[in-house]
């Protein structure tokens, strides 16, 4: 059953790729402003010659898994707090309510202002959008436990801690896992925007470049890149999340 | 259902409407800014009228989006700097160059006395240089290390962000662009210094779509006929010519500012051999880099000089044009 469901994946990409290379060598749309998958093949191979290929996918990984962590941690901890603390309720939800409306890159002026044009705005505009995603997904898992599974725990007399830890957490962690994925996906979503300015490497900044020299063929494998890592990252917390949350699965 | 098919009837029947439309307007993609102020008098004075030539404006944030615009058929004509426009030729691409608007010869590389003292070009060496890659700019900063015989440290920074950079100190110096040295000075303030180049002059250009100047023959003359009439009006009335750049700028540039860089601008529309010597330049430098890959006989002044058109001014406004063949 699994193999037929890889055969399905693999026959829609081919599919999906006969019909780019149809569209591309069709000579309704010039070759410069969309290219076919075979000089999309000769840029990737030229940026690897180059050498740019892996270091451009290295300096953004860094980027994203730094962003990441960052955003990812002070999410969980924040959305802790938010949820079982009445003070930090009252004190954080209206300011990220507002906050969760506005999109990274229009953080990343502000950002380069405060943190400059080195991979401190960076982190921050990676950072800024995991935290929110995870933030809010962790908050509203932690305040949908159902009552139900508290008082079980507290008629069984279990001391609040354990409570916490045994009952609270677990019951939660399918909403916090879900938002660490959303929040995967988005520090990809947004390593473009931070890598706009003040980057001279990763995937971001040699889209900006390709678009310099209209150079669509390098900016198509930019795009495949950042459509590959999202799509294996995307794979492998779901699999991640098999394994953490099973009791969840269905 | 009838609805449904109705509407696709409609669609399929869209470009043959397009293509029964006997005046369709010439489309201008330009970027309101002081490298054309011949553009912004044709507009203000209505001058394509009376040409009757009919013209639409659409306007960019930047001159290669304005080139981007043209080479995806959705304008006849651009304005934009000779460094994408080399780059457009480099790669292929079919527009042509129709006149030289305007030279600028005020590009300086600027920097903080706060993190170095900026007395000569050589001072750049071993130091954090911000420009904005891929763009005029950068080609300017390589042809300033040249100047000064010094290596640096080119760092990528947005327009808009190479300023607080350079207050920040998260760069030394900087080759930014033109409108950007008044909000530089005056964050910087007594800590500002700058050197102009001596060997780079930037230039507006005028190009057309070659569907469009193959087709449209007659509209493309009256267009630049337009022009030439504005191209007098802005050397005749420099003060009126200044208040129309403002009033296009909506604000973003006091009157102050745009006197101190009119200075550094030649605005007369004309086509001299100086472009396609400094685009061979440009464009050798682009193939060293590997930004682009082309043959070297690319970025042979020969091969940039067959992409100036420049048969419509040179019939319009034969003193103009001293371009050898």
């Amino acid at each position: 059953m699994q193999i037929l469901d890889h055969a399905k994946v693999a026959l829609s990409l081919v599919v999906a790729v006969l019909v780019w290379w149809a569209v591309a060598a069709s000579g309704f749309v010039s070759p410069d402003l969309f290219p076919t998958p075979i000089a999309v093949w000769h840029a990737a191979v030229e940026l690897y010659d180059d050498g740019l290929l892996f270091s451009d996918l290295r300096a953004s990984l860094g980027r994203a898994a730094v962003g990441f962590v960052i955003g990812a941690s002070l999410g969980v901890s924040v959305g802790l707090l938010t949820s079982r603390t009445r003070f930090f309720r009252l004190a954080l939800n209206p300011i990220l309510s507002l906050c969760r409306p506005i999109p990274a890159i229009a953080i990343v002026p502000v950002a380069i202002v405060w943190f400059g044009i080195g991979d401190g705005s960076k982190y921050f505009v990676i950072s800024y959008a995991v935290f929110l995603t995870v933030w809010l997904a962790t908050h509203h898992g932690m305040e949908h436990v159902p009552e139900t599974y508290i008082r079980a725990s507290r008629s069984l007399g279990a001391p609040m801690m354990r409570e916490f830890f045994q009952v609270v957490i677990p019951a939660a962690a399918p909403h916090i896992v879900s938002g660490l994925r959303m929040g995967a996906a988005l520090a990809f979503l947004s390593l473009v925007a931070a890598e706009l300015t003040g980057a001279s490497s990763g995937i971001g900044y040699r889209l900006q470049e390709a678009r310099q020299y209209l150079r669509m063929d390098r900016m198509f494998v930019g795009l495949v890149e950042l459509g590959i890592l999202g799509a294996a990252l995307d794979f492998a917390f779901l699999s991640l999340s098999r394994h953490l949350v099973h009791w969840e699965q269905t | 259902m009838s609805r449904f098919f109705s509407v696709l009837v409609a669609l399929a029947l869209l470009p043959f409407a397009a293509v029964a439309q006997s005046a369709k307007p010439l489309t201008l993609a330009v970027q309101p800014s002081t490298d054309v102020p011949q553009i912004l008098m044709a507009i203000d004075r209505k001058l394509w009228d009376a040409e009757k030539v009919e013209v639409k404006v659409v306007t960019f944030s930047t001159g290669r989006e304005a080139l981007e615009a043209l080479l995806g058929g959705q304008a006849d004509f651009a304005v934009l700097t000779e460094y994408p426009a080399t780059i457009g030729i480099l790669r292929g691409q079919k527009f042509s160059v129709l006149a030289d608007m305007a030279r600028y010869q005020g590009l300086r590389a600027t920097a903080s006395k706060k993190w170095m003292n900026l007395a000569s070009l050589k001072d750049l060496n071993g130091k954090k240089v911000g420009t904005t890659l891929g763009t005029n700019v950068e080609y300017v900063t390589s042809v300033l290390l040249r100047e000064g015989g010094a290596k640096a440290e080119v760092v990528n920074a947005a327009p808009a962000d190479t300023v607080p950079a350079l207050v920040r100190g998260d760069i030394q110096a900087s080759v930014m662009f033109p409108n950007l040295y008044a909000q530089a000075r005056k964050l910087l303030g007594d800590d500002y210094q700058e050197i102009k180049t001596k060997s780079y002059v930037s230039h507006a250009l005028l190009v057309g779509s070659s569907a469009t100047l193959e087709s449209r023959k007659a509209e493309v003359e009256g267009f630049l006929k337009a022009l030439l009439v504005a191209d007098k009006a802005v050397a005749a009335d420099a003060a009126a010519a200044q208040g129309i750049v403002l009033a296009a700028l909506k604000g973003v540039m006091t009157p102050e500012v745009l006197k101190d860089l009119w200075l550094d601008y030649d605005y007369r529309l004309v086509l001299k051999d100086d472009l396609p010597a400094l685009m061979s330049q440009e464009a050798t430098w682009i193939l060293e880099r590997g930004a682009v890959k082309a043959p070297a006989e690319a970025a042979s002044v020969k091969t940039l000089r067959g992409a100036i058109a420049d048969g419509f001014l040179s019939r319009l406004s034969p003193g103009a044009v001293s371009l050898a063949k």
